[in-house]
């Protein structure tokens, strides 16, 4: 099998193209049915118009380093327990997402995007971890939300929640 | 596409925003390590959010009975079903269904959990490994 066949293009939507080892890029469930669907087409770079070159770069590094381990299954969503029971991040991976809140964002963004269930799995449990003891105030700054309650609504839900106010 | 323009814009939010889609991801890893005062805290930031963490938030409740000073408790998986979730906590179903417990002072009569004193129901967080749940007075 030449080399050529084990990779492939990808197009970043400021019109960059990365040279991808296939094996990398199948992480991604969506590029691998890309892929499939492709067939044989060689050279034909896979467009991902929601995807910045930036970002693609720090994905395809996650992608690299866990090029060997077995896929999730297509079907593992919620039932898959194991995975998703802890906050904790594995070294190499609590390493990696070390970014700033926007890429952060962007990050889960992108593994949102490109369907690859491991990483954002890492980015939600990231962004889980920055919430942890946050105040509402807080947490509507993080995620730029406008707090939509009246202040009567507010009080209320207080009010029946209090025993976790202590 | 746009991705470009919008960094250099000085006024936008540092952050892109997530989608809503996003969020009861990160809420689900709140349910575990106990928590749930943060999702709590999730709860309180808008009606959007009230929405996606308030049904992860009472998706397991641990019943705690203190009466005599025991400590048996009950562990609810789904006691509220997310798509009769409402704003006010306080809709909760009269009868709790349960799928597992035991040394509770209720019966179990066609897999309900039959608390006959129950008067008053106090939700009450799990902090740490301490089940403290639901503590019913007589």
């Amino acid at each position: 099998m030449s080399d050529k066949k084990q990779q492939v293009i990808l197009q970043t939507s400021d019109d960059e193209q990365f040279t991808v080892e296939k094996i990398v890029a199948e992480r991604s469930a969506m590029i691998k049915s890309m892929m499939e669907d492709l067939g044989e087409q060689e050279g034909q770079a896979i467009p991902l118009p929601n995807v910045s070159s930036s970002v693609l770069t720090k994905i395809l590094e996650y992608c690299d380093h866990h090029k060997n381990e077995p896929l999730p299954a297509a079907d593992s969503s919620d039932a898959d327990d194991s995975r998703r029971k802890t906050s904790e991040i594995g070294e190499w991976d609590a390493r990696w997402i070390q970014v700033d809140q926007e890429m952060l964002f962007e990050i889960i963004l992108a593994a949102n995007y490109l369907d690859i269930k491991p990483l954002l799995d890492v980015g939600c449990k990231t962004v889980a971890n920055m919430i942890k003891g946050k105040t509402p105030e807080e947490i509507r700054k993080l995620f730029n939300i406008t707090n939509d309650f009246t202040p009567e609504e507010e009080e209320q839900i207080r009010k029946e929640n209090e025993w976790a106010e202590e | 596409m746009s991705f470009k323009c919008g960094k250099i814009k000085m006024n936008e939010p540092p952050t892109p925003r997530l989608p809503l889609d996003i969020f009861p991801l990160i809420f689900e890893h709140l349910q575990y390590d106990c928590n749930r005062y943060t999702l709590l805290q999730c709860c309180l930031v808008s009606k959007s959010f009230l929405d996606l963490a308030g049904p992860i938030l009472y998706r397991k409740i641990t019943l705690f009975n203190n009466d005599g000073g025991g400590t048996d408790h009950v562990s609810v998986d789904g006691l509220l079903d997310p798509s009769s979730y409402k704003y006010r906590f306080k809709d909760f179903k009269e009868v709790l269904e349960i799928g597992y417990h035991s040394n509770c002072t209720g019966r179990c009569e066609d897999g309900k959990l039959v608390l006959p004193r129950l008067h008053t129901l106090k939700v009450i967080p799990l902090v740490q490994d301490t089940p403290r749940g639901l503590d019913h007075v007589i």
